[in-house]
């Protein structure tokens, strides 16, 4: 009876265990401009998206994304520019970012990372953006949020995200 | 740095291929271009494509920044690795296009 008993928690440790290991999350992430004076970013939006988006009526999209299941050590690479040939310049305007995914999941706790670099660019000026690594709301634990990564308090731009199955 | 370097190197070929096509009519029939899109076009969207290149390699060095900001060095390298080869996987594209003129 006693050895049933060690065998049953043993596999349940084996299957907790096994369950971290190579879990997958999609990654949502937003980067987001003031349109208004005055108005705030909240560090954390508590919601879905409808939710979140209503939420920035003193804000405009500058980038949107959900991306394919990512996992620990991914690197996610995000690109909206416009190319436009000016003579032997090159006009380039919009985001990219690539990021750094990871899973840093103790058993019994999921958490994921995100941090990395993001290039704004704007007519001439481009701003360069490095984000911290930061933990991620996960929708998957019923935690139905949008935390703000890092702001940028002078162009006005906000770095939101969440992971979600 | 090896790898950087071979890159420009890369880089300044193209550049000099996409300077050096061959002027639209001289080879007409051989080509394989795409169905309705000129020369013409397709130099300019080559051309931006090298530009858009040369930006990319540049933003490498940004990702230094990223060690600064408290990212583990392995987990830059990481990153530094795959912009490497999304570098590449372009270059490799604007060679493709560049032969198809």
């Amino acid at each position: 009876m006693r050895r049933i008993r060690w065998t049953v928690s043993l596999l349940a440790l084996v299957g907790a265990l096994s369950a971290q290991a190579g879990e997958t999350r999609h990654l949502n992430f937003a980067v987001m401009q003031k349109t208004q004076k005055g108005f705030e970013f909240d560090p954390i939006v508590v919601g879905d998206f409808p939710t979140f988006i209503q939420s920035m009526k003193g804000a405009k999209v500058l980038l949107l994304a959900h991306t394919a299941r990512a996992m620990d050590g991914d690197v996610i690479n995000m690109q909206t520019n416009v190319l436009r040939e000016k003579g032997n310049r090159l006009g380039d305007e919009g985001v990219e970012c690539q990021l750094s995914f990871k899973d840093e999941s103790t058993p019994g706790n999921p958490m994921f990372t995100v941090g990395g670099i993001c290039r704004v660019r704007q007519g001439d000026h481009v701003l360069k953006h490095v984000i911290p690594p930061a933990a991620l709301p996960d929708t998957t634990q019923g935690v139905d949020a949008w935390v703000m990564l890092d702001e940028d308090d002078k162009a006005g731009v906000a770095f939101y995200a969440n992971a979600g199955k | 740095m090896r790898a950087g370097m071979l890159a420009w190197l890369a880089v300044a070929a193209l550049v000099w291929a996409a300077a050096a096509a061959p002027v639209p009519g001289l080879v007409g029939a051989a080509r394989a271009q795409e169905p309705g899109v000129s020369t013409d076009a397709q130099m300019r969207r080559i051309q931006i494509l090298l530009k858009k290149l040369r930006e990319s390699m540049q933003s490498l060095k940004d990702l230094d920044d990223l060690e600064k900001a408290g990212m583990p060095k392995r987990d830059v390298d990481r990153m530094r690795r795959a912009l490497r080869q999304k570098i590449q996987e372009m270059i490799d594209e604007t060679i493709a296009s560049i032969r198809e003129l």
